[in-house]
């Protein structure tokens, strides 16, 4: 209704002229008065009868003021306000009540924010890729093992038999080495450990990331049998190691005894699903070249992961990835066909998705736990105080304050105590 | 649209003070107050200040406009005046209470 609308608004705008309001009111009815008083002068009254007579017509002065009031500001926020302001009294006045219930609060709450600002900023961060949405890591799943990896005929074998993936690349994470080397114009005088990641031809492609510097890797890459082999530095590794100085491009670094041509800088941050930014990304083809590989059923190496086509949901790929599972394993003798395959949404944490979101369950449930502790403990700190109180509330009631009003402040009261350790940790200086 | 006694009680009160309004163009407070009382013959002998609060109600509502001015023997008064909205309110409110008599006539009636 229209009507109402414009009451509302008209009360929140008399709310903010409260005062003047409240002066203004306070003139007219005293011009009111005098205009009565002058009508009972002319009727014959004397001065002190008129102005007696003129304020029994006018009404109780109060009472009209009260009754004015009510039509003005807003009723309810006027109250939440005197509630807060005498909760927030009393609060301070039963300083160790206080200080002990927002303690085990404080405790509470704040292992509660810590376990999901950690799980939050860590897990459920989206990747920073293009359609981060689409990404899914396929796992080999075992009992004793969630996220364990494929063999590369494996990877073959799904890449190219699904329907439902544009693309799939397969990477091996390895711990490396940078030999000491003058073919490099900076100075690699001692043999330094690298953080490295074996790629296929087209990881960067089914990330949706270019090199900022160089080029990516081409298809024919993964079927080099010779070195030098083509590789990528991370953005963050460039900067350390090389100070950014891109007369790195096209030098040949010795990694792990292996030759490899830097051809490219792949994004700042970009890392794939690994962990942590690796510092180098190398042509696969170093661990063996593809034809070779495609063989090669027993080594356990390869991480997955796959670009959904566009309309293709995950439960869809997942289905028809368990079809081919099948399949594949019915060539397998009896006792080898303990694994299957999982499809879920590509994170930070690739294969080891699981395992996290599990240890996160339990600290979280743990958390509440401790919560509910907390809160037991503070509602038998209320309790307490309600019995010392008894006498206020009953003198209260008894001078006509509604039962509604005094739970009404009791409630402001409890939700002060809850609000008020939940915003200190909220805007405190230590955040994680 | 359920209303407590109160409500319709104020309402009334509104309704004759948008009248008043209408009829005698712009009025002060205690204006209104006395020709209320005029019309309905001294029969409604209510605390004249009780129309501030159908005032601040129809001011509320957007029917009634306020100004500050000079009465006739120099006073500083408040001057109330009804609006078109407040005039098709009125229009609204009379057919209402007039289709309202009209019914309870026939049933007192028969």
């Amino acid at each position: 209704m229209w009507a109402k609308l414009r009451t509302w608004g008209s009360r929140v705008w008399s709310w903010a002229r409260m005062r003047r309001t409240a002066s203004d009111f306070s003139e007219e009815l005293e011009s009111h008065l005098a205009m009565l008083t002058e009508e009972n002068l002319r009727r014959g009254m004397d001065a002190a009868e008129a102005r007696r007579q003129a304020a029994v017509s006018l009404g109780g002065i109060a009472q009209l003021r009260e009754s004015h009031r009510e039509q003005l500001g807003l009723p309810f926020l006027e109250r939440l306000l005197q509630d807060l302001r005498f909760a927030f009294r009393l609060l301070l006045k039963d300083r160790g009540y206080t200080i002990a219930a927002g303690i085990a609060l404080a405790l509470g709450i704040g292992a509660n924010t810590a376990v999901f600002t950690i799980f939050a900023a860590v897990v459920l961060k989206p990747l920073p890729v293009p359609d981060p949405g689409s990404l899914a890591t396929i796992s080999r799943t075992t009992p004793q093992r969630p996220g364990g990896l494929f063999s590369f005929a494996d990877y073959v074998y799904y890449r190219d038999n699904n329907g439902v993936f544009s693309s799939i690349a397969a990477e091996t994470p390895e711990h490396l080495h940078l030999a000491a080397s003058s073919a490099a114009r900076s100075t690699v005088t001692a043999a330094e450990p690298l953080m490295g990641v074996f790629i296929t031809a087209n990881y960067l492609e089914t990330f949706g990331v270019h090199p900022i510097a160089g080029h990516g890797l081409s298809p024919d890459d993964d079927f080099r049998t010779a070195g030098p082999y083509p590789g990528l530095l991370s953005a963050n590794y460039f900067q350390r190691r090389f100070g950014g100085d891109s007369s790195i491009l096209g030098q040949t670094l010795t990694v792990s005894g292996t030759p490899v041509l830097v051809v490219g800088i792949a994004p700042r941050d970009f890392m794939g699903t690994r962990p942590e930014v690796p510092d180098i990304w190398i042509s696969s083809s170093a661990l063996g070249d593809a034809r070779r590989r495609a063989q090669d059923r027993t080594t356990l190496s390869s991480v997955l992961t796959a670009r959904l086509r566009p309309g293709v949901s995950l439960a869809q790929a997942r289905a028809e990835l368990n079809v081919m599972a099948d399949a594949l394993r019915n060539q397998y003798p009896a006792q080898e066909r303990q694994w299957n395959v999982q499809v879920v949404k590509a994170t930070r944490f690739g294969n080891y998705h699981y395992a996290f979101v599990r240890l996160y369950v339990v600290l979280q449930v743990l958390m509440a736990l401790v919560l509910l502790i907390a809160c037991t403990n503070v509602a038998g700190l209320f309790l307490g105080r309600a019995a010392a109180r008894q006498r206020e509330i009953a003198i209260r009631l008894s001078i006509g304050a509604s039962r509604g009003r005094i739970i009404r402040q009791l409630v402001t009261e409890g939700v002060l105590m809850a609000v008020g350790p939940a915003s200190f940790l909220m805007f405190s200086p230590c955040r994680c | 649209m359920s209303q407590t006694k109160s409500e319709i009680l104020q309402g009334t009160l509104d309704l004759m003070v948008l009248k008043t309004l209408h009829a005698m163009g712009s009025l002060h407070g205690y204006g209104i107050a006395r020709r209320i009382e005029q019309i309905s013959k001294e029969v409604l002998q209510l605390n004249q200040g009780t129309v501030y609060a159908s005032l601040v109600r129809l001011q509320q509502r957007g029917w009634i406009n306020a100004e500050w001015g000079t009465s006739e023997n120099n006073r500083k008064a408040k001057y109330y005046s009804i609006t078109s909205a407040g005039r098709m309110q009125l229009r609204e409110e009379k057919e209402n209470w007039e289709r309202i008599a009209g019914v309870m006539a026939r049933v007192l009636k028969s």
